[in-house]
């Protein structure tokens, strides 16, 4: 065994040497070879992520464990976290898919809270059906098996996903104040147990190997044995591990995920701050003859990890018990902050725990922290003129068509507090425990951070921002999943960057803390990258959850208003732009006008004299799939959107997808009061129309003599929008 | 009539409190039961909710049809003792226990699926005139094995010995015969025989409209107001 | 040509986690069959090949098992033909 067999670089192993002060063993070289992995040291993005804020009001728990926490209100805390299992996804689909919602269940009920949502944010490339049915059909097979559900999510698509699809999932849970448990509670004396499926031999580099380098077809042979998702067992451990936190004396728990034991024992000595005994010959195998390095790097999934109180765990044990499971002591804890590994009656490891976690040389992070220039236009201003077939040929867009072919095989009302579920641009839960609720959103093209990663970043996070303030929701916090390339290339993490930048000037302006997230780098094969992708998810304070404001009209003449619609639009980013073949650089979003009209569409949806009644961002598919969705597609046939757009800059108008913009509908007598408030506030705003008595949505172009005039009833859009051909 | 309650649970199942939750909304006094238990507890009603009991691995309900309180409820069954409603997995654990006749295979697409559906009272079970024929409620389905099967000619006996209770309907083409989302043969969404009752869609999920339709508050309601 | 009748059982292979295997073994060693042990699940495929003689039909067979039937990430497969004569030895896919 030598360094670069487990992963380490030439320096890396140098560093090991001078801290271990020996030669290591060959099972403390793999320790270290999965430890200070890229997936699981985050050497490469730690010094960065430092960057985000991670203060605000409602913050219980922030960054570093294994969900962030936020304050719902005194009878609620939320534990939410995105992760990535984007490699684990690419090689065996429906597994890799099932394991990566295990796993982030897996850390939401380590914090205590039982999971109530889940979302996924999916990228693939452009010719990857059978790939996204495998992927849909892990994340259904876990989600739905084990009893969660799946409230929303996004898919996109683009040429860097082919080889690298995305496979990313928030979890949402809710926990009562008073239950904080985490990997940070457990004490020396105390006992270490392992709880659910018994190890095998799955996944072992999975971590340090499989997601912390780039795939090459050469790296077939280094591929482990496949960690298969086993929802029942996933279901049991998490009841087990819940009840053991109420029944009381457990000190900390911790989910084993990547680099199972290894990871897991190491972070939670350090996390606590003490050291850890571990007796191997105790963890219970699947497999016969499994060595110490087997057993510690395994992936076996459906494990977790409890330190209880030497007297004062039976409680928490009997509840474990009560689930069918039965809870191994493998070990205790220590006060000296060793980290030693007993085998067979030998000592096989014999470490400081901080080396595993801290010890690994970090990539410095560069300074000063400032937003970067705006790259140089290529094109993106050029005006395009655009006819009615395409407008309805653009519908059909993979980044842009209805979803419900995935959604459906999602198990989306589960545990009764879905209020608004996947076919709206925001989930809305309501809760037993409280009269407030939730808003979640995730948010995220990598079309827009294609070219300018710090505007894709920003935009993002006003995106995820955005769709909360629809329900008057305001955004507890953030969690962040950033995938990219391979971070030794410098252009690559020079916009892995920019878009953490991106990220941290839009959470500061519109105040919202991250609170945590996920890094995944190496998603490049075959030296083909993906655009770089941040993936956002937002939890938000809904204040009346069991009457969501409508995103869609429903009377007859009421106004038709956009909001923030840009000076000069552009079709950079955009998929109009896509569809032609060659993104720009997506524009800025005017963050402290964001801030503004957040601030003030919060206020004013609860101000009932007002008249708004219904209202949504501006996304995907810009004014143009947003007027249809408000218009909404299964709405009667006695109801349609008028407007009426200048002629100038048409298809910019229409398919622009700048961030920040709103379309509302407005009943008279709330009309002049709103417009006034705007105006005050310098939020631009306008009246585009208003609703009709005839079906569809109809758009007229100019005035006067050269006026023209398109109109679509709902059938033709539904059939458009609803048109799915890439089987 | 009683509306002593007991739900049970299996390992896997996932259903279980929202069923608890929607009885106790309607006022029902209900009891959790384990699937380890070899004996009701007093009760006038037996709830088996959905899931994924026992992963629904080998086949949808298979093992949990051999639980040990199955024992007991095929016991209470036989000696007319309690009314059953089998929902989703439970449907398909009184299935595999024989208790309900006929099987849940596959969706037709092979895939979960969860949507809105109608369902239409086609015979009203004995005992619950309160189900009256033609009655419709709007309700979620949410399951891959909900294709209702049974060997040829069965499917004209359940007709006939009045156990076809619940079938889907298009609500647009308004046609009562025909349509299934899923498969299910002469789209047959809940059966019954005597005082056991089985259905796909999940009536506790549709307590409100807060939550898209109330029609589960009201099939819930007629239940507990049939025999015990 | 000829039809040769072929059936193929297809595996996880031995190291890798069958929790279907496992969930329903656990329950039948509690419900009478103690003596019961090392289940696993796996898919039985029946087809018939068109083909030239048996050693066609068998390469056909064990091409469709890589390309298609058997997973090769998870799976493997076994392949009769011809009476149980088995011709073809245990192949893992990759």
């Amino acid at each position: 065994m030598t360094a670069a067999d487990v992963g380490l670089t030439r320096a890396e192993a140098m560093t090991v040497r001078a801290l271990v002060g020996r030669e290591p063993t060959d099972l403390e070289w793999g320790l270290f070879g999965v430890l200070w992995s890229e997936h699981c040291s985050y050497k490469s993005s730690r010094n960065r992520l430092r960057w985000l804020p991670k203060d605000g009001a409602a913050v219980v728990a922030g960054p570093g464990g294994n969900a962030g926490v936020v304050r719902l209100d005194a009878a609620v805390e939320v534990a939410f976290k995105v992760e990535s299992h984007n490699h684990p996804s690419f090689v065996e689909p429906v597994q890799g898919a099932a394991t990566g919602v295990g796993g982030i269940i897996r850390d939401v009920v380590a914090m205590g809270a039982r999971p109530v949502a889940l979302m996924d944010s999916l990228r693939f490339g452009p010719q990857a059906a059978a790939l996204r049915e495998g992927v849909v059909r892990g994340i259904g097979g876990y989600g739905n098996a084990i009893g969660v559900p799946t409230v929303g999510g996004e898919v996109f698509y683009g040429p860097g996903y082919a080889k690298n699809p995305l496979v990313n999932v928030l979890c949402v849970g809710i926990r009562r104040p008073g239950r904080e448990i985490g990997a940070r509670g457990a004490k020396p004396g105390e006992e270490v147990y392992l709880i659910g499926q018994p190890t095998g031999r799955d996944g072992i580099h999975g971590a340090s190997l499989l997601a912390s380098r780039d795939f090459s077809q050469a790296d077939r042979d280094m591929r482990p044995t496949v960690q298969v998702g086993d929802p029942y067992t996933g279901k049991l451990l998490m009841e087990a591990t819940l009840a053991a936190v109420a029944a009381g004396g457990v000190s900390a728990v911790q989910d084993l995920g990547a680099a199972g034991l290894a990871s897991a024992t190491a972070e939670l000595a350090v996390s606590s701050g003490v050291g850890i005994a571990l007796d191997l010959d105790r963890v219970p195998c699947r497999e016969a003859q499994m060595s110490a390095y087997e057993i510690m790097l395994s992936e076996t999934q459906e494990r977790m990890l409890l330190v209880l109180a030497a007297d004062g765990g039976e409680d928490a044990l009997d509840a474990i018990r009560a689930w069918g499971l039965v809870p191994t002591k493998i070990g205790v804890t220590t006060a000296d902050g060793q980290y030693v590994l007993t085998f067979r009656g030998q000592r096989v490891a014999v470490l400081e725990a901080s080396w595993l976690v801290d010890g690994c040389p970090l990539k410095p992070a560069p300074s000063p922290r400032v937003a970067p220039p705006l790259p140089a236009r290529t094109t993106g201003s050029v005006r395009v003129s655009i006819a009615s077939q395409e407008l309805l040929a653009m519908l059909a867009d993979p980044d842009l068509r209805d979803r419900q072919p995935i959604y459906r095989r999602y198990d989306s009302m589960i545990q009764t507090r879905t209020v608004w579920g996947p076919e709206h641009e925001v989930a809305v839960l309501c809760l037993k425990e409280s009269t407030l609720g939730l808003a979640i959103a995730v948010a995220g093209p990598g079309r827009w951070a294609a070219v300018d990663a710090y505007s894709g970043g920003a935009a993002a996070v006003a995106l995820a921002v955005s769709r909360l303030a629809v329900q008057a929701a305001e955004p507890l916090g953030l969690t962040d999943g950033l995938n990219a390339g391979n971070p030794d290339q410098p252009e690559t993490l020079a916009a892995f960057d920019q878009m953490i930048l991106g990220i941290r000037d839009a959470a500061l302006a519109l105040e919202v803390p991250v609170t945590g997230g996920n890094v995944s780098f190496h998603n490049e094969t075959d030296a083909v990258s993906i655009w770089p992708t941040p993936v956002i998810g937002a939890v938000g304070r809904h204040p009346r959850p069991e009457r969501p404001w409508a995103d869609a009209v429903t009377r007859v003449g009421r106004w038709i208003v956009l909001i923030n619609a840009p000076q000069k639009p552009t079709l950079a980013g955009s998929v109009w732009e896509q569809r032609t073949g060659q993104l720009t650089a997506y524009p800025r979003v005017d963050l402290e006008r964001l801030a503004r009209t957040v601030h003030w569409l919060r206020q004013a949806l609860l101000t009932d004299a007002l008249g708004i009644e219904a209202v949504r961002t501006v996304a995907d598919g810009g004014l143009w799939l947003a007027l249809i969705k408000l218009l909404g597609l299964d709405g009667p046939g006695n109801l349609g959107i008028a407007v009426t757009l200048s002629a100038e800059a048409l298809a910019e108008q229409l398919l622009n997808e700048a961030a920040g913009q709103f379309v509302l509908s407005i009943d008279d007598r709330g009309w002049p009061e709103v417009s006034a408030q705007l105006t005050a506030r310098a939020i631009d705003h306008r009246v585009l129309g208003q609703t009709v008595a005839e079906d569809g949505l109809t758009v007229r172009v100019g005035s006067g003599s050269g006026a023209s005039h398109w109109h679509w009833p709902r059938t033709e859009l539904a059939a458009a929008w609803r048109l799915w051909e890439d089987k | 009539m009683g509306n002593n309650v007991a739900v049970v649970t299996f390992p896997g199942s996932n259903c279980d409190h929202d069923t608890v939750w929607a009885l106790q909304e309607l006022g029902a006094e209900v009891v959790m039961v384990r699937h380890d238990a070899r004996e009701l507890p007093r009760c006038d009603r037996v709830v088996l909710p959905g899931g994924f009991s026992y992963g629904d691995y080998l086949r949808a309900g298979a093992l949990a049809a051999h639980a040990p309180i199955m024992d007991a409820v095929g016991r209470a069954v036989a000696r007319d003792a309690v009314s059953v409603l089998g929902i989703c997995n439970g449907f398909q654990i009184l299935c595999e226990r024989g208790i309900l006749p006929g099987t849940l295979w596959s969706n037709t697409s092979g895939e979960f699926l969860c949507r809105w559906e109608w369902v239409e009272v086609a015979t009203s079970p004995p005992g619950w005139p309160a189900f009256v024929p033609g009655m419709r409620f709007r309700l979620p389905i949410a399951h891959a094995q909900g294709a209702f099967r049974v060997h040829e000619g069965g499917a004209a006996q359940i007709w006939a010995e009045g156990g076809a209770f619940l079938r889907y309907v298009d609500p647009v083409r308004n046609a009562a015969t025909g349509y299934s989302p899923n498969g299910s043969v002469q789209g047959i969404a809940g059966i019954c025989r005597g005082r056991v009752i089985g259905l796909m869609p999940h009536p506790e999920r549709a307590m409100s409209p807060v939550f898209g339709s109330e029609d589960g508050r009201r099939f819930l309601h007629l239940w507990l107001g049939g025999p015990s | 040509m000829t039809r040769y009748p072929v059936r193929m059982a297809v595996t996880l292979k031995p190291e890798v986690l069958d929790p279907a295997g496992q969930a329903t073994l656990a329950v039948i060693k509690e419900r009478g069959f103690g003596m019961v042990d090392e289940l696993r699940i796996g898919k039985l495929v029946d087809f018939s090949v068109q083909a030239r003689d048996p050693a066609e039909a068998l390469e056909v067979a064990q091409r469709l098992g890589r390309e298609f039937l058997a997973n090769p990430v998870l799976e493997r497969f076994d392949v009769w033909m011809e009476e149980d004569l088995r011709l073809g030895a245990g192949c893992d896919g990759e």
